[in-house]
């Protein structure tokens, strides 16, 4: 059954690969998005069965090929192919008339075939092929439309990022292998519970681990290939880089939360890069001028919130949080295709502007998904980001400083997601192309996720109200110990969120309805030239890693003919002593004869003194 | 069975030799029954086959052949990896070939032999068809290369022979059959010595730094349709050396050379990839990639784990098949563009998709993308690694991120960008070689079980002579 | 005995015939009577006669056989090149059936005496063939040759003197010991290391090889070559390897590998490369005289070293005009003749010690006794002088496989100089896949009664 799900889009990646080319659009994307509803159906089923196991032992020597279909992985996998379904329709529409129709999907079913392998995985070798296998996807598809040299080169950058994180993950499991003699997550969480000591060397296991989430979910210090991301046709940004993929970070780390929850220490680093990350994306966000880029942004920022979450032991509002912007932010980037569809191709939002008039039904989109990132009270982004801003309070690793900086954090976003409203949709549109209105099949697909955005939250509220989603996840998860507070608290923490976000959404609005009509103070100019450029990260990259590495490949490359010539001349060496030798053959008899007596005499003589 | 298998190919290069014409079909039918062959023996288990007759029997040589676990598998890799070849190649001359299948028997002899001496005999065997590839159909710079290559084989070569005869004589083993040279182990400093003796010569057939300077001068100078490269990838034993030989032979010896032994490898593989990065001629680049490989095999080995062992050993085997498929790609490029520069064009992926696909497949192969052939062993190795030495791990297995970033950089600046020259996509009979090459690759990804579980059974007893590890 | 006996009427009678037969005649005599040596030799009885004076043990049988194998190839694969250079040819044939006899006489004796009979015996037709040519060059060899060799067997002359001296006994075997046993043991091996061609006493060989008629140094390359290990193997066993004789004959075997393999590297005439190499075979196989049981490995050596570089040779032959073999005529060969070009590729292969041919089991035989006799360090040092080897091997190869010929047309070779190639070059091969064959011959007792 697992499998099976894992299977069907794998099948369309198969078929579409192979054979797409004879099918006529839209028979591909009917095909894949049919494919990834019966996985999303079969999740369902999965959900009201309980739950399954598959396992094929041996797999490596000790390490079995196991899946699992626990609470969490069969969550997590119902927003992949429930989103995911939601966005293969809407790339019906999107994908139209490019020439890559068919590869297109192939390569979208690979994506969501990998992904479900790494949410069933019970290994973690089985969850790196994923993993990895996602990575390759998200390669393929940021690289799509490949005639460009600067899709391909954003396609490399994000592959090779990740390996660097990649390269993590793999050591952290040599090292749990090490420690516990397997790698099935469920053995190993068995192993930790029973034993009453941790070994030595857990906590450098979860700092390696981690660092895989880093490269997969654009953190700080690896954050760079996520904008370049968006070099992919918008419907990949929507499906990969923002509902999923990236979020497989924190998948990963609420899967080893057995892990974390018992190191303290690591976890605080964890709650500190989620910070920093959410805070440079905030502000880098307010830079941006691509519209794409701007959401871009921002879900670096939310992953970083994600990241603070599990860091402070909330890995349920992690998981929440992965929920509602996986909704709010597909819904973002999907209506953003829409306006990029409707400008043809236009991305700047300097030439938009005032398309409310024009695409009032993704306006209305724009506006849903920009508000509950926003945190717009009662929306489904407010209920879970102030759940993990008021965990940062109640939570065993949490601390004030985290609630200050997310709360300023939570200010920020607001202010970026207007700026994006305001400047594609309200005011006079600054372009000169003839807007209109997307086809129903990717609307219908945004009514969804709209809808999602705005309810999505009432899954789980503060106490007394109900919570559907901590008891459903909490099998699963690693029990923590919460410091409650009460009710009181809980809900006053909660209006000091609304209030700030509401102050946030103001001065987005004030600020940014005006923009072209006034002068800008001059350091906010140049606050602006540094957050676009991402605060120089990719320059000081560049300077100091990538050309220095790219420099010391041709200069070990020349070391090595080097090498070569050292050997070379060794054996020239042993060459020019064997002409020097060869010299001692004169031609002459009498040297010979002298030669030869000389050593016989040599010989006999040393006979006697001997 | 295990002497048809071992046989049939030289048998079948006489008959090559002699009739060209019939070379490229002789190859296909002789490798495709050794293949069947080796796959019986992996079903069958145990020393499959095991047959001891006197060779020199006054001077103690046998012909002991038997096929455990690890020959049994590389028995059906290099049948594999042959008849993948043979599929791969076109308008070559027959006689290359011929030579190809002469040569097929040396290397199955490595895998197979139980006796030290008789090891030794189909290890330098093979070394004559490989020079003869080199030096018949190489390139303008071949023979300096062939020189290279042929020296640094036998220096190695040379003084493990030494170290063969001091195994035995002051070892006191009656024969050199393994199994008495097993029970009379040579300790102290002869046997450092004589282990020494053994490293230097599978370093240089592992290669591993710094002894790895001939191989970019050896594949960059082969015969372009890649024929010869593959029986050259092949041929790079050393690892498997190590862990059959030197480190049975030798456990104390190879304890304390452990650390050094790691760093080596370390040095290769993360050394090589990145020197991979710089390279502009497609063999060059395989070259220097399938040297990061084996620094990552060494490491796997030289952990004294059994699952680094396996590691390192379904590396060796899996590698053989996907750097092979390359450098016959490689082969298909040079018929296509008339050079082995790696980006003759580009935007090649618009007018050949299914070639494109193909390199693509094979790249994130050698690249160690998990579900294909190179990530069991790439795994494997590393956590048999970390548990020898965690610096050494990180400091080799860096590798993987260099690894990904030469070969996306090959394929892109081919396939990608705006398109240049087109050429043919597959056609024809290179379907028949692209299928198979992904079917195999794909299936020992997926399925890595096949070749781990019979390699996890011969690295016990390695693992029991080095006393411990998982 | 009967060999002895039909070697020496197989000289007499082709030099009695040279007067009144067609050299044809004497040809086909001689080489009739080398094969009928050949054939019988292997059911020649273990004998000794004349009071102990010959002896005819395995060790002889064995050398004696390599050196009738090598005389029977350099009489069947020199008739082309005595046509082409105009040489007498009915002498070649007769000196070279007197040499055998000589050479078989110096094998089959563990007495000095005797020894010192045998060799000169082999010499002096020697000296003859290797002036046969009439040019200066061939002349120049000779004469070299016999000056040096004349010293040469002074010097072991003069060791036997002083042996007797010591012992009381011209056999082998008898004890002796002070000053006086260690200057007769030190001049009798430098006697002996000289017509084995073991530096620092192997000066003439290079330039006599060079100069002398190609089938001639096919001859001293192989022939002359087992005589004088069968001597020297007796002499070094029967004086002891214990004492002082183990230390000459160190130092000789380090000075000759690397002399030998070293000075071959500057070398671009191939008859020369190949005396080089021989020297620097000459080293390996003393090493095999350290172990406690040489007789087997110096024979086996020898035989495979007899099939490889008398192939080599012999190859040359067929190429050689009469000026010698400068590399530019080898160049591309394979493209003259894949045949002879195949064949050296074999020999050569075989001399560097490369499986599956016979020269690798004739190193390794060798190498088993020299590590039986605990010398390691000289085994490690002869192991890594010969990649030096190696690579002057290749050197000559890369000439006749991978470039140009300077040449141009076909090689012809005769029938049966074809005819013992190619039974010749079977032999390097199978001798290589299946060396217990022929491993019983040779496996025999010791080297001194």
């Amino acid at each position: 059954m697992l499998l099976l799900t894992i299977l069907l889009p794998f099948l369309g990646f198969l078929t579409l690969g192979l054979f797409g080319r004879r099918f006529r659009e839209p028979a591909p994307g009917v095909l894949a998005s049919g494919l990834v509803l019966l996985s999303f159906l079969l999740v369902v089923y999965l959900a009201l069965a309980g739950g399954a196991r598959f396992a094929v032992g041996d797999w490596l020597p000790g390490i079995p090929f196991a899946l699992l279909g626990d609470r969490l992985s069969i969550y997590m996998a119902l927003v992949v192919t429930g989103i995911g379904f939601l966005i293969h329709v809407y790339a019906i529409g999107y994908m139209a008339k490019d020439p890559g129709y068919s590869r297109f999907f192939a390569y979208f079913n690979f994506f969501i075939a990998m992904m479900l392998t790494l949410v069933f995985a019970d290994s973690y070798p089985v969850m790196f092929i994923g993993w990895e296998g996602v990575g390759l996807a998200s390669f393929l598809l940021i690289g799509f439309w490949y005639q460009e040299w600067k899709n391909a080169d954003s396609a490399r950058k994000a592959f090779v990022v990740n390996r660097i994180g990649d390269l993590g993950f793999l050591l952290g499991m040599a090292l749990l292998y090490k420690l516990f003699g397997t790698l099935q997550i469920s053995a190993i969480r068995e192993a930790m519970a029973s034993s009453l000591v941790l070994p030595a060397g857990l906590a450098l296991a979860g700092t390696l681990l981690f660092l895989g989430a880093i490269g997969k979910s654009a953190q700080v210090p690896l954050m760079v290939w996520l904008p370049d991301a968006m070099a992919g046709p918008t419907p990949v940004s929507a499906l990969i880089h923002a509902a999923t993929m990236v979020t497989a970070g924190v998948y990963l780390l609420a899967r080893s939360s057995f892990l974390y929850a018992n190191l303290p220490d690591v976890s605080y680093w964890i709650a500190v890069i989620g910070l920093v990350t959410a805070l440079y994306a905030a502000l880098a966000a307010l830079g941006q001028w691509d519209i794409k880029r701007i959401i871009a942004y921002s879900t670096i920022s939310q992953l970083g919130y994600m990241f603070l979450a599990a860091g402070v032991g909330a890995y349920w509002i992690a998981l929440f949080h992965v929920m509602t912007h996986a909704f709010y932010k597909a819904l973002l980037f999907l209506s953003s295709g829409s306006v990029i569809h409707a400008l043809g191709g236009e991305q700047d939002v300097r030439r938009m502007g005032g398309l409310r008039k024009y695409l009032p039904r993704t306006h209305l989109h724009g506006l849903a998904g920009a508000l509950s990132l926003a945190g717009f009270p009662l929306l489904a982004g407010f209920w879970s980001k102030d759940a993990i801003v008021s965990a940062t309070l109640s939570y065993p690793f949490g601390g004030v400083g985290f609630y200050a900086v997310a709360l300023f954090t939570a200010f920020l976003t607001a202010t970026y997601a207007m700026r994006w409203y305001v400047l594609v949709f309200l005011g006079d549109y600054r372009g000169q192309g003839h807007p209109h209105e997307a086809p129903p099949v990717m609307t219908l697909p945004n009514d969804v996720l709209a809808l999602g955005a705005v309810f999505a939250g009432f899954l789980a509220l503060p106490k007394p109200l109900w919570n559907l989603i901590e008891p459903y996840l909490a099998p699963a998860l690693a029990h923590v110990e919460v410091q409650e507070l009460s009710p009181a608290a809980e809900w006053g923490l909660l209006l000091v969120g609304a209030a700030v976000a509401l102050a946030g959404i103001y001065a987005g609005y004030a600020f940014f309805s005006n923009y072209f009509r006034r002068r800008v103070p001059a350091w906010y100019q140049s606050f602006e030239r540094a957050g676009e450029q991402g605060f120089y990260a990719d320059w000081l990259y560049n300077t100091f890693l990538v050309n220095p590495a790219k420099e010391l490949a041709f200069f070990l490359g020349l070391s090595d003919r080097g090498l070569d010539g050292g050997y070379r001349y060794g054996a020239l060496g042993v060459a020019a002593l064997g002409r020097w030798l060869a010299r001692l053959q004169t031609g002459y008899v009498r040297f010979y004869a002298l030669l030869v007596l000389a050593f016989a005499a040599v010989f006999a003589i040393w006979g006697v003194i001997r | 069975m295990i002497h048809a298998l071992l046989f049939l190919p030289a048998l079948a290069g006489v008959l090559a030799l002699l009739v060209p014409a019939w070379a490229r079909l002789l190859g296909l039918v002789t490798t495709a029954v050794t293949a069947v062959l080796a796959f019986l023996l992996l079903q069958a288990g145990g020393v499959a086959g095991y047959t001891e007759l006197p060779l020199l029997k006054e001077a103690g040589v046998y012909y002991a052949v038997g096929a455990d676990g690890v020959g049994a598998v590389f028995a059906l890799a290099i049948s594999a990896s042959v008849f993948l070849a043979f599929l791969a190649v076109r308008e070559v001359p027959g006689r290359m070939l011929a030579l190809g299948l002469l040569m097929t028997t040396g290397l199955l002899g490595i895998f197979l032999s139980y006796d030290l001496v008789l090891f030794y005999f189909f290890f330098e065997a093979a070394l004559i068809p490989s020079l003869l590839l080199l030096g018949l159909y190489g390139g303008a710079g071949r023979v300096p290369a062939l020189v290279k290559f042929a020296l640094f084989t036998l220096v190695g070569s040379f003084l493990m022979l030494a170290g063969i005869l001091a195994a035995r004589y002051l070892g006191g083993a009656e024969s050199f059959l393994m199994r008495d040279l097993l029970a009379h182990r040579l300790g102290g400093t002869a046997g450092v010595l004589a282990f020494w003796a053994f490293a230097l010569a599978f370093a240089v057939k592992a290669p591993l730094f710094p002894l790895h300077v001939w191989m970019p001068d050896f594949h960059a100078q082969n015969h372009p349709s890649g024929f010869a490269d593959v029986m050259g990838t092949l041929y790079k034993v050393g690892v498997f050396g190590f862990f059959r030989f030197a480190i049975p032979l030798f456990p104390e010896a190879f304890r304390a050379a452990q650390p050094y032994l790691l760093a080596l490898a370390a040095i290769t593989a993360l050394g090589a990839a990145w020197i991979a990065y710089a390279q502009k001629d497609w063999k060059r680049l395989l070259a220097y990639g399938a040297l990061s490989h084996m620094g990552v095999a060494a490491l796997g080995v030289f952990s004294g784990t059994q699952v680094g062992a396996v590691g390192g050993l379904f590396l060796l085997a899996a590698s053989a098949l996907y750097t092979g498929g390359l450098f016959l790609y490689a082969g298909w490029m040079h018929r296509r563009f008339g050079s082995l520069e790696l980006a003759p064009t580009h935007g090649l992926a618009k007018a050949a998709p299914a070639l494109a696909a193909l390199g693509l497949f094979l790249f994130l192969a050698m690249v160690g993308l998990p579900g294909l052939a190179g990530f069991p062993g790439e795994f494997l190795s590393a956590l048999g690694a970390w548990q020898a030495s965690p610096f050494w791990t990180l400091f080799g297995f860096s590798a993987v991120i260099a690894a990904a970033a030469y070969a996306l950089t090959a394929y892109q600046r081919l396939f990608h960008g705006p398109p240049g020259k087109a050429v043919a996509d597959l056609a024809g009979g290179e379907w028949a070689f692209a299928t198979l090459a992904v079917l195999v690759v794909g299936f020992l990804g997926v399925y890595p079980k096949f070749f781990s579980a019979p390699l996890a059974e011969a690295a016990r007893a390695f693992v029991a002579v080095l006393g411990g590890g998982q | 005995m009967s060999v002895l006996w039909i070697l020496f009427l197989t000289g007499l009678l082709a030099a009695l015939a040279g007067l009144w037969w067609p050299e044809r005649a004497v040809r086909n005599l001689v080489r009739a009577g080398l094969l009928l040596a050949l054939v019988w030799l292997p059911f020649v009885p273990e004998q000794s006669g004349f009071g102990g004076l010959f002896l005819m043990d395995g060790f002889a049988r064995a050398l004696t056989l390599v050196g009738v194998l090598a005389a029977l190839l350099a009489s069947l694969v020199g008739s082309g090149y005595l046509e082409r250079t105009g040489m007498g040819a009915f002498e070649y044939h007769a000196l070279l059936a007197f040499s055998t006899f000589g050479l078989a006489v110096m094998a089959s004796s563990a007495n000095l005496v005797v020894i010192l009979v045998g060799l000169e015996l082999l010499s002096l037709p020697l000296y003859a063939l290797a002036a046969l040519r009439y040019d200066p060059a061939s002349e120049e060899a000779g004469l070299k040759y016999f000056l040096l060799g004349a010293v040469a067997a002074a010097v072991f002359f003069y060791g036997l003197v002083l042996h007797f001296g010591a012992t009381g006994s011209f056999a082998l075997g008898a004890v002796g010991k002070g000053p006086l046993f260690a200057v007769a043991v030190a001049l009798l091996l430098a006697g002996l290391f000289f017509k084995a061609a073991l530096t620092p006493f192997s000066w003439w060989a290079p330039d006599v090889y060079q100069g002398a008629p190609t089938p001639v140094t096919l001859f001293m390359a192989t022939g002359v070559k087992a005589a004088a290990f069968a001597a020297l193997a007796r002499v070094a066993v029967g004086v002891g390897m214990g004492g002082i004789g183990g230390a000459f004959l160190a130092l000789a075997v380090l000075l000759t590998v690397f002399f030998g393999n070293l000075a071959a590297l500057a070398q671009g005439e191939a008859k020369r490369l190949l005396a080089y190499s021989s020297v620097a075979h000459a080293g390996y196989i003393a090493l095999a005289l350290f172990g406690p049981d040489p007789a087997p490995a110096v024979g086996y050596y020898l035989l495979a070293y007899a099939l490889s570089t008398g192939l080599a040779f012999a190859v040359l032959a067929q190429v050689d005009g009469g000026r010698g073999v400068p590399f530019g005529e080898v160049r591309g060969l394979v493209r003259r003749s894949p045949m002879l070009a195949g064949m050296l590729l074999l020999a050569l292969f075989s001399l560097a010690g490369l499986p599956p041919l016979v020269g690798f089991w004739g190193k390794y035989l060798a190498f088993v006794q020299a590590a039986r006799g605990g010398q390691y360090g000289l085994l490690a040092f002869a192991l890594l002088t010969a990649v030096v080897a190696a690579y002057y091997y290749l050197r000559l190869l890369a000439q006749a496989f991978f470039l140009e010929p300077e040449a141009k047309g076909g090689l012809e070779v005769r029938p049966l100089a074809a005819l013992a190639l190619g039974l010749v070059a079977f032999l390097v091969v199978a001798l290589g896949v299946f060396p217990g064959a022929v491993y019983g011959f040779f496996n025999v007792g010791g080297v001194v009664p």
